[in-house]
């Protein structure tokens, strides 16, 4: 009897555990969901109202398509034929996904959807982030991308080319499953940066090419603003200083034809403790391991080392500079002084603080000459 | 409620009487053989036995010659003073009453009686056919010995006693089984294994009361601690160098007339991941092959479940090119994870069953039919997925690695396979916590079963999940083990060890 009771015991001590059990769909019954894109699209009827620019704003619908992979063709997922898409229309993202879910034959499974595609218009946050965090279904894993202009354009692509889904992966993940590059700024990275102090959260811009798609840019969210960044210096400073652990197979193209491949870098942004705000000079020690990929010049190893330096005082130079300029602080300058220089931070958190600072670059380049 | 036996009928001073009282005992047999010896001056005798059961040659050449032939002073004696005196076979025995004086015969021994005492003696001329020893079917090794025990009592007393040649090992024989009479042993070494476990096992053993004993499992199951739990708590082998090795550790071992399967007691949960072979191996691979037993235990338990859990409740858990592999495989199939997993694991034990019970030959091809081709065209018509063959086919395979744990292997994995269906991985925690608690308040003969993880003794996890150097090993288990820990000097290096070739040089 007392076994029974123990029993008992541990029965409904482990009943919690149950929770979110009914959640299930086996899995021949569900459909894979491998990218979700959200667009919006305007009401044309109330565009021509009086009021054109109020009625613009509150007549946009959200449009949201699942790319669902066919089920005999999924292994050879690089190309376009291996998908196909449903799209609805709703008040909110949410609300269409709802529909999406009437249309759809079977359970729209998100649980291996890697891309969330964001148009243009519908990357501000309001219209996507609220459903991307309280969603069980989207794992923070996936990858947002905002594309340039309508994602109809570019998701749509012939059945014998590559897939624009599969193309937009690889971007993410060029070193293969789950080791993301430099573009692979995941939900989960995003957010962190979005409630982090004394950072602009930025996300890839992609854009469609003879090719397929190829990555364009940044879109950087400067608080209810969104800047699209497509200046390459720019981007490269926030590769740099933002996604250092992610730099491996970047190539980097200096003066004379050389280039190098780099192969991994580490930052360390060093801020000497001060009193006035004034006095703040942040020092960014830049360790990068690199090979030299082309070196048609024959420069020796110092000379390449040199080039190098060059060019990435030149790319944190332009990334400074057009951070000031947006006044977002997409490099994440602020961030450091928070941290480390707390009590400096409240004195300039609402300033413009990126124009009173000198950045300075300090690198150690490890180059390998094979 | 204890079975009838009836009064015992004593033998009578008359040859005759005693003849009649022996044939109303057994009724019409038309095997017992009776050979009357009559000489002059001397009185009457008979030699009784079953015919293909006792060694006839022997009984001409060692009873009925002798008895011929010798002084008729002789013959007038007591029948002990004859046995001892004219009859030339060691091994003999009196009897006062018919009951005792027939199952004797029953066992293949042979009966004499003279006219004028009350009383028969019994020889042992057993000339049964029997199996010669061989290799066991069931415990196959690489290196170790090939002998197995058989299905007669002696030789695998002889076996153990060949193996142990100490003055401490003891061997209790008892009588099981009020039809069969089946002739129990009960082994030990005096001074290793613990007498309150001696005492404990007679205790079990002389409390069966049962009308057969036909094989060692009857005796399992009758005086097992947990009837109800799917694992054994007493273990069985056919080698007698893996019993002996148990008695050296202190257990006791349960010997049965008429069946090859030895029981030892008490067990250990671990025990059953323990080959003979472990320890005549080298450590390193030894250590490996039992991990990987235990992994293939765990996976013959959880296999199929976990294929259910995830496949049901958990698709996130796989990486992505493993999912849509599975995904496209079972897109083409009518019935879900659940379903094929428990569909297909009852057609693998219908195969499994059918292949055993059949003749070799045909089993064989049993196996073959179920295995390829029903396993090859289920796949094929659509029924089930080719990842469900793959996962309920290596379980198959894994539960045989650990042999003493396929039936308990099997009874849980569709336990399990029915949590995962309900609860997914909820429902394998469930099952697991259950499992756990059920394992570490289970004992065998007083002892925990779970030993040495729980309680923990840490000095016998050396030969646990790894096989630890036997310079190493060298404490008995101290949870079965009374008096004398040591099995050897306390953790000598191996005797060539010591720079012996830097000494000469």
């Amino acid at each position: 009897m007392k076994n029974l009771r123990v029993l008992v015991a541990w029965c409904c001590m482990l009943l919690p555990l149950l929770a979110g059990c009914d959640l299930t769909g086996d899995l021949k019954d569900v459909e894979m969901v491998r990218a979700l894109s959200v667009d919006i699209i305007d009401n044309v009827d109330i565009l021509d109202s009086a009021d054109k620019v109020e009625a613009q704003e509150n007549s946009s619908m959200i449009s949201a398509a699942v790319h669902l992979l066919h089920r005999d063709r999924a292994l050879e997922g690089q190309y376009a034929e291996s998908y196909y898409q449903l799209t609805a229309e709703g008040d909110s993202l949410a609300a269409a996904l709802g529909q999406l879910y009437d249309v759809g034959a079977k359970q729209l499974n998100f649980s291996h959807t890697s891309l969330l595609v964001l148009g243009e218009q519908a990357a501000p946050t309001e219209f996507w982030l609220d459903y991307a965090l309280r969603s069980p279904q989207l794992r923070p894993t996936v990858y947002p991308v905002v594309c340039v202009g309508q994602i109809e354009a570019l998701l749509a692509a012939d059945e014998q080319t590559l897939s624009p889904i599969y193309l937009l992966n690889n971007l993410s993940e060029p070193m293969g499953s789950s080791y993301p590059g430099v573009f692979g700024v995941s939900l989960q990275d995003f957010v962190e940066d979005f409630y982090q102090t004394g950072i602009a959260p930025a996300l890839p811009l992609v854009e469609k090419t003879a090719d397929g798609v190829a990555a364009a840019g940044l879109a950087v969210y400067a608080g209810d603003k969104i800047a699209l960044l497509t200046d390459d210096d720019a981007v490269l400073a926030w590769q740099l200083l933002v996604r250092t652990p992610y730099l491996y197979g970047m190539v980097l193209a200096l003066d004379d034809g050389v280039a190098v491949r780099l192969q991994g870098g580490q930052i360390f942004i060093r801020l000497q403790p001060v009193d006035r705000a004034e006095d703040l000079r942040p020092v960014c020690e830049l360790e990068l391991q690199a090979d030299i990929l082309n070196n048609p010049a024959g420069l020796d190893t110092q000379q390449v080392r040199a080039l190098l330096n060059e060019r990435l005082q030149q790319i944190l130079a332009v990334g400074m500079a057009k951070s000031r300029r947006l006044q977002a602080d997409f490099l994440g300058i602020g961030r450091e002084i928070w941290r480390k220089q707390p009590h400096i931070w409240p004195q300039i958190a609402e300033q413009d603080y990126l124009s009173g600072i000198t950045v300075d670059l300090q690198t150690e380049i490890e180059l390998n000459a094979d | 409620m204890a079975l009838h036996k009836p009064p015992k009928t004593y033998l009578l001073n008359n040859l005759e009487k005693n003849i009649s009282l022996l044939q109303n005992y057994v009724g019409d047999y038309g095997d017992m053989v009776i050979r009357r010896i009559e000489r002059e001056g001397c009185p009457p005798a008979a030699v009784i036995y079953f015919d293909g059961m006792t060694d006839k040659d022997a009984v001409s050449e060692f009873i009925i010659k002798p008895l011929l032939r010798c002084a008729a002073d002789n013959l007038r004696q007591q029948p002990e003073d004859i046995a001892a005196g004219c009859l030339l076979v060691a091994d003999w025995q009196s009897a006062d009453n018919v009951q005792d004086f027939m199952d004797s015969l029953f066992s293949g021994n042979c009966g004499l009686l003279f006219d004028g005492t009350a009383a028969g003696l019994f020889f042992d001329l057993k000339g049964f056919e029997r199996r010669g020893i061989a290799e066991p079917q069931t415990e196959i090794v690489v290196r170790g010995s090939r002998e197995g025990f058989i299905e007669n009592l002696k030789t695998n007393m002889s076996l153990l006693r060949r193996r142990i040649k100490t003055p401490n090992l003891c061997f209790e024989n008892m009588k099981l089984g009020t039809e069969t009479n089946t002739n129990i042993c009960l082994a030990y070494i005096r001074g290793l294994a613990d007498p309150d476990v001696i005492a404990e096992a007679r205790r079990r053993l002389q409390a069966i009361e049962i009308d057969s004993i036909l094989e060692s499992g009857y005796i399992e199951q009758l005086v097992e601690d947990e009837p109800w739990s799917p694992f054994p708590t007493i273990a069985n082998s056919e080698k007698p160098d893996k019993v002996a090795a148990k008695l050296l550790e202190g257990r006791v071992a349960v010997l049965v007339d008429g069946t090859p399967f030895v029981l030892t007691a008490p067990m250990l949960f671990m025990e059953s991941f323990q080959s003979a072979e472990d320890y005549y191996a080298r450590p390193f691979m030894a250590s490996m092959v039992r991990f990987l037993r235990f992994i293939s235990f765990i996976f013959a338990v959880y296999g199929p479940a976990l294929y259910i859990a995830v496949c049901s409740f958990h698709i996130e858990l796989l990486p992505t090119n493993l999912m849509l592999n599975i995904w496209q495989s079972a897109g083409e199939t009518p019935l879900s994870a659940g379903w094929s997993v428990f569909f297909y694991s009852l057609v693998y034990e219908v195969v499994r069953e059918a292949g055993i019970r059949l003749p070799r030959p045909v089993g064989a091809a049993i196996s073959i039919v179920g295995g390829l081709v029903i396993g090859d065209m289920a796949v094929s018509a659509g029924l089930i997925s080719a990842p469900v063959v793959i996962i309920v086919a290596f379980t198959a395979i894994a539960m045989f690695v650990v042999d003493a744990l396929t039936d308990a292997a099997t009874v849980l994995r569709f336990g399990f396979i029915l949590l995962a269906w309900w609860l997914g991985f909820g429902g394998l925690l469930l099952g697991t916590l259950l499992l756990l608690l059920h394992l570490v308040n289970l004992k065998s003969f007083g002892v925990a079963y779970m030993a040495p993880f729980a309680p923990l003794i840490p000095y016998q996890l050396r030969d646990s999940l790894v096989r630890f150097p036997w310079w190493l090993l060298g404490r008995r288990p101290q949870n079965l083990t009374v008096g004398s820990f040591w099995r050897q000097k306390a953790e000598q290096p191996p005797v060539g060890s010591n720079n012996w070739g830097a000494d000469k040089e």
